[in-house]
């Protein structure tokens, strides 16, 4: 091999940087609901929690809720299709999660990915950009083209995020077919 | 790329498993050899990690460190090959690649206390015993942890199993450890480590692996420093590095090994490490952070 094995690239060597955020949309919620639950009729419930189901789930679950809107679908045999999001340090994640009739997870699909740097996610106004977008209009934070090889980012808001669901259908949902 | 590309689909997927986000990127003849491909791939994923994982109780790992010192333990084929390469590897980068540094990883909470108890004395990988038939016994207690290995080799595994389902290309990409297979160039950036938000163009990916190790999403306070998970088997303590070291080699497993044991080498010691495995690297240290060595090569 005639090429050196190490590069090192010291502080002038990385001028050219490119800076952004980073967007990536991967399935809207239909495609998501055929792929985990091909060929099966939904009917769909919008859900408003109320003040005394959000404690409940957010005891039973350790997790705060932030949201007291929920978009479901279920089947007619109980299962049912759960579409949330979470927001981490830096980024922001929709996801998908099927749960079935016993209440076990049959799948989670990532639908969407952006992230950002420089303490933007907290802002409501940054967020807001997102609201009613998920999916239907993706944001074009960056060209998506990007593959980044980078320490690991954990997975535990999404975690944190299942468990809450989990607890939701336990005490809201189950019952509400 | 050429007139096979008229006829094939392209799929992109991500789902949470090994405690990170794992992206499949396929193309394949038709969207229903994509989407089995792409369920087979993530099936091997989550085998992987039900096996290696140091969280989960009833994983081979998590055998092996309540067991293995006492007799030996039958563990999965995978597991075993997944341990006789970090055996290799602990050899050929003089002790530097161990995956028996999971002690130092507990105290600092980078991993959870209970799946098995702390072993009184240090070893390393070198008192792991691969028998046959699958079995693994340890010469004295020790606390294994497969996290620098097992991720490179879920992603491989993932890209063997898109390949034996008909995908013709593609890319898998588990939180940073990439391998690219087929004609899918991927044109692959690092993070900073002093501001992850901002990237830095490393190479254009194909038929290849690279994998990453950065403290900016990991990184605890142990002794009053700010460290990474990378323990020195040397010292048996965390690096305090402000350092991202890419490694590209041939798998991705190679790889991601082969990034923990150049980050503790440091770029000049390095280099034969990786001429060896026919691999290279890119060591991006944090501004005013852990100059190189001497005698390193610059590349500007």
């Amino acid at each position: 091999m005639s090429r050196p094995p190490i590069i090192c690239l010291l502080a002038p060597a990385v001028l050219a940087a490119s800076t952004s955020g980073y967007a990536v949309t991967y399935l809207t919620p239909a495609q998501a609901r055929e792929e985990m639950f091909p060929g099966a009729a939904f009917s769909e419930t919008k859900i408003k929690l109320t003040p005394a189901q959000l404690r409940a789930i957010t005891a039973k679950s350790g997790v705060r809720v932030r949201h007291p809107d929920l978009t479901a679908a279920h089947t007619a045999d109980g299962a049912w299709f759960l579409v949330d999001e979470v927001l981490g340090k830096h980024e922001f994640i929709t996801y998908a999660c099927g749960i079935d009739a016993r209440g076990a997870v049959t799948g989670i699909e990532i639908l969407s990915y952006r992230e950002t740097y420089g303490g933007e996610i907290k802002d409501a106004r940054w967020r807001a950009q997102f609201a009613g977008k998920t999916v239907a209009a993706p944001l074009k934070l960056d060209l998506d083209i990007k593959n980044i090889s980078g320490a690991t980012l954990s997975c535990r808001h999404i975690t944190d995020g299942v468990k809450r669901l989990l607890a939701t259908h336990a005490l809201v949902l189950k019952d509400l077919r | 790329m050429r007139s096979c590309s008229k006829t094939s689909v392209e799929l992109r997927r991500a789902r949470p498993l090994l405690g990170t986000l794992v992206e499949l990127r396929v193309r394949a003849p038709t969207p229903a050899l994509a989407g089995r491909a792409v369920r087979a791939a993530f099936a091997a994923v989550a085998r992987v990690q039900a096996l290696m994982s140091f969280h989960e109780p009833l994983s081979d790992v998590s055998r092996l460190n309540r067991t293995a010192a006492d007799r030996p333990v039958r563990v999965d084929p995978r597991t075993h090959r997944v341990l006789r390469q970090a055996q290799a590897l602990h050899r050929a980068t003089g002790g530097l690649f161990d995956v028996a540094t999971a002690p130092p990883l507990v105290r600092a909470g980078w991993l959870p206390h209970g799946t098995a108890p702390l072993p009184a004395t240090a070893g390393s990988a070198a008192d792991i015993v691969l028998l046959p038939g699958s079995r693994v016994r340890f010469r004295r207690p020790l606390l294994i942890d497969l996290g620098g290995i097992a991720k490179g080799f879920a992603v491989d595994q993932a890209v063997a199993a898109l390949r034996r389902h008909g995908a013709r290309a593609g890319l898998v990409n588990a939180g940073g450890d990439l391998r690219s297979f087929g004609a899918w160039r991927a044109p692959v950036q690092a993070r900073r480590p002093e501001a992850p938000g901002e990237f830095v163009h490393l190479v254009r990916l194909r038929d290849s692996a690279l994998a990453t190790s950065a403290p900016y999403y990991a990184a605890r306070r142990v002794g009053g420093r700010l460290c990474a998970p990378v323990i020195d088997p040397r010292t048996g303590r965390p690096s305090a590095a402000n350092l991202s070291v890419s490694v590209q080699a041939r798998t991705c497993c190679l790889a991601d090994a082969l990034c923990k044991a150049v980050w503790l080498a440091g770029p000049a010691a390095a280099a034969p490490m990786l001429r060896r495995h026919r691999a290279r690297a890119w060591w991006l240290p944090a501004p005013g952070s852990a100059a190189p060595p001497a005698r390193s090569r610059h590349a500007a």
